[in-house]
């Protein structure tokens, strides 16, 4: 059964905005302003389990939160799903056994090893009961090894899983080749088509990091449906050059020169 | 003698970023874009005394001057700020001649000012600037952005020690009963915009604005202001986000 937050893999996908900044307010800001999921990354982000915390605590009810564990790690992945996390998305699964642990990590016993105790940021409210906690929670493992792509049908076919998100960057290292080359190719023996096949096969869904546009859009196209879209950083930077390319006047026109022609329109 | 982060005011405008953001990250984004100045709002912003001083110790040599808008027109709250290793100074709610010497004042050291003596620890491994050349390089801008303050702009301009009077269109237009758009467009004579462009000149300070988006920034670019607030870190995230996500759906 599909995870409550995933569309059906025809449906349109959906596109998360990924939190770099350990800041509440630009966390709240993307997750306001329409992305379908929001991610808070403790493994290259500033996040750190303080941050999450206060993230999760002041983005109730705007888009989901999830977050990225600094590792494949059950404590780590326990503790943010206990502040609140709609989910995790577990780095550097490159095996069976990983994605298995990922999975377990997530759910409480007998069919996981997540222990119970959820945060103080339920006080007052009613706590999920562990079959609920269960459902709800949505795990997502990264394929970005060279060795994760090789076991990548087996690893989307556990029983668990609901999306295989490939990291590009770490992928293409692990492969030799540049990002580019990764994203163009499309042949069906190249790595992203065989990623997307074998998420098809095993009916989970395809995911990979794309945080630009023309990155995005190119793996939509591939036929991925969760897809990060776009980094807070990243979206402060292209923002501010973008707006002095914008107020750009001429070189050979001093500013008091321009203002007297634009005043005199 | 124009402030030297001023001096390129003469033939350009200096398009600052304004930090929102209590994150040492984005204002250090800011910093590298190529935005001429980068402001800690700690009036509006989410800054406090702690994160300004996360953010100035996240700075580099060759990234943008980082100012301070403190909360309010208070020595301390100048001080500390400078002290932490601000550039200058952007100073809320400043409506009289008065005010405006306060502001100027807690920026420089005795005899011509009262600012209290004391780089922090940031400083601990710098050779500490002397006091005449903190207050030769600091850079204090006043806001103009009350009715008294419009009224007293004049003398409020000619205060010894300003550099920058500074609007604040959101809260000007409140006091005078106005919108934002309308006193932007008003460029009469004796209309409040161009009224400050002229103390401004006749004084030989600089005049500057909040703007926050490309539209307002050339409109007050265009009634020849020079010091222009172009971005804010938090807009430019919602801009970008929304625009996003519009274009991947198409």
């Amino acid at each position: 059964m599909p995870h409550p937050l995933l569309p059906p893999p025809a449906d349109r996908p959906l596109y998360g905005g990924w939190s770099m900044l350990a800041n509440a307010a630009a966390v709240g800001s993307m997750a306001r302003a329409g992305f379908d999921w929001v991610l808070l990354d403790t493994q290259h982000g500033e996040h750190d389990d303080r941050s999450v915390r206060e993230c999760l605590a002041t983005s109730r009810g705007a888009a989901p939160v999830l977050v990225r564990p600094a590792t494949c790690d059950p404590h780590e992945i326990t503790r943010y799903l206990d502040a609140g996390a709609a989910g995790v998305v577990v780095p550097m699964v490159s095996t069976v056994e990983q994605a298995r642990a990922a999975v377990r990590a997530c759910r409480y016993g007998p069919a996981g090893t997540r222990s119970w105790g959820p945060h103080a940021i339920h006080c007052g409210l009613r706590f999920p009961t562990p079959a609920e906690a269960d459902a709800n929670v949505l795990c997502a493992v990264m394929v970005e090894t060279r060795e994760g792509l090789r076991n990548v049908e087996a690893i989307a076919a556990v029983e668990g899983v609901d999306v295989v998100f490939v990291g590009p960057f770490d992928l293409s290292l692990s492969l030799e080749l540049d990002v580019e080359d990764l994203l163009a190719a499309d042949g069906p023996e190249d790595p992203l088509p065989a990623v997307l096949r074998a998420c098809a096969e095993a009916g989970v869904v395809a995911g990979a990091f794309g945080v630009t546009a023309e990155r995005s859009a190119r793996l939509r196209d591939l036929g991925f449906r969760f897809i990060a879209a776009a980094t807070d950083c990243g979206l402060v930077q292209s923002g501010a050059r973008e707006r002095l390319a914008g107020l750009a006047l001429p070189a050979q026109h001093p500013a008091v020169t321009a203002d007297r022609v634009l005043s005199a329109r | 003698m124009p402030h030297p982060l001023l001096a390129r005011t003469a033939t350009d405008v200096l398009l600052g970023g304004w930090s929102d953001l209590a994150s040492p990250a984005a204002a250090a984004s800011l910093a590298r874009t190529g935005l001429d100045w980068v402001l800690l709002d700690m009036q509006h912003g989410e800054h406090d005394d702690r994160s300004v001083r996360d953010c100035l110790r996240g700075t580099r040599p060759g990234d943008a001057p980082v100012l301070v808008r403190p909360p309010r027109n208070d020595a301390q709250d100048i001080g500390r700020a400078l002290d932490a290793g601000a550039a200058g100074v952007v100073v809320p709610m400043v409506s009289s001649a008065e005010q405006a010497r306060a502001a100027a004042r807690a920026c420089r050291y005795a005899p011509r000012g009262n600012r209290s003596w004391g780089p922090h620890a940031l400083d601990a491994a710098l050779p500490a600037p002397t006091p005449e050349q903190a207050d030769a390089d600091v850079l204090c801008a006043v806001m103009v952005e009350t009715r008294a303050g419009l009224a007293d702009v004049d003398a409020i301009a000619a205060t010894e020690g300003v550099d920058v009077v500074f609007v604040g269109p959101f809260d000007l237009s409140l006091e005078l009963g106005t919108t934002v758009d309308d006193l932007l467009a008003a460029d009469g004579e004796d209309d409040p915009l161009p009224t400050i462009a002229r103390a401004c000149a006749a004084h030989g300070v600089v005049p500057g604005a909040f703007a926050a988006t490309a539209a307002r920034a050339r409109r007050f670019r265009e009634l020849g202001f020079r010091f222009l607030a172009a971005a804010t870190d938090s807009g430019l995230l919602q801009d970008g986000a929304r625009q996003r996500v519009a274009q991947l759906r198409g």
